[in-house]
């Protein structure tokens, strides 16, 4: 999942191994600091799919 | 602090908004998570958080202020169901190094009908959205670039059987 500027991308990774082992990886990334309030949509959307992870 | 305003000469009125951090540095941290979960449904486990740069920054004062403080922070601010058993710090007062964090908790999972399930986002600080308005008119400034990275192994008793999983993985 991805930014519409691609400014913030997340990665998720899930296997089961074992039959009971789950292993899991997030790899979140931001690459700007500042996000204008017109862009403020976009980043609380982006923030309420962190919540699923 | 990141950015500041710097009057070059008054004579002249130059002047501007000069930022002050360094681009280059993140807040970064990895996060390794063992978790094991009993048939009662409760995850016990360890996790090691190691915070470089920013972030060793951004959590070196809390951390020096004691454990209590830095759990109440960091970990049970954002998730209130966490209990933590204890934290351990590494690296506190050398400055080149990373700021490691060593911590056993235990929480409850959540539970829905037949269903029994944790978000893998754990002990990140950012479990929750901070942004909870619809509508907002300032602009948001996180300060620096930010990196996390999470990596969670979980054992789940054999009684749970996988197909949960499996029907939520796709």
């Amino acid at each position: 999942m991805i930014m519409p500027d691609t400014s913030i991308s997340i990665i998720r990774r899930a296997q089961l191994s074992s039959g009971n082992l789950l292993m899991t990886q997030i790899q979140l990334n931001f690459e700007k600091p500042y996000y204008p309030a017109a862009q403020y949509e976009e980043l609380h959307e982006f923030y309420q799919s962190l919540l699923i992870c | 602090m990141t950015e500041g305003l710097v009057i070059e000469k008054v004579e002249t009125s130059q002047w501007g908004w000069k930022t002050l951090y360094d681009k280059s540095m993140q807040a970064k941290n990895v996060i390794l998570v063992t978790g094991r979960i009993d048939e009662s449904g409760k995850m016990s486990g360890e996790a090691t958080i190691t915070s470089y740069d920013y972030s060793r920054i951004d959590r070196l004062p809390t951390a020096k202020k004691g454990k209590d403080k830095f759990i109440e922070q960091y970990i049970t601010g954002t998730n209130p169901s966490i209990t933590v058993d204890d934290v351990v710090f590494e690296n506190l007062e050398s400055d080149s190094l990373p700021l490691v964090q060593k911590i056993k908790f235990s929480q409850p999972l959540n539970t829905s009908g037949d269903y029994r399930y944790f978000s893998s986002n754990i002990l990140t600080g950012i479990e929750t959205n901070p942004f909870i308005a619809d509508n907002r008119f300032s602009d948001v400034f996180f300060g620096c670039n930010q990196n996390y990275l999470i990596v969670g192994n979980f054992t789940i008793p054999k009684v749970m059987n996988s197909r949960a999983f499996q029907r939520i993985s796709k």
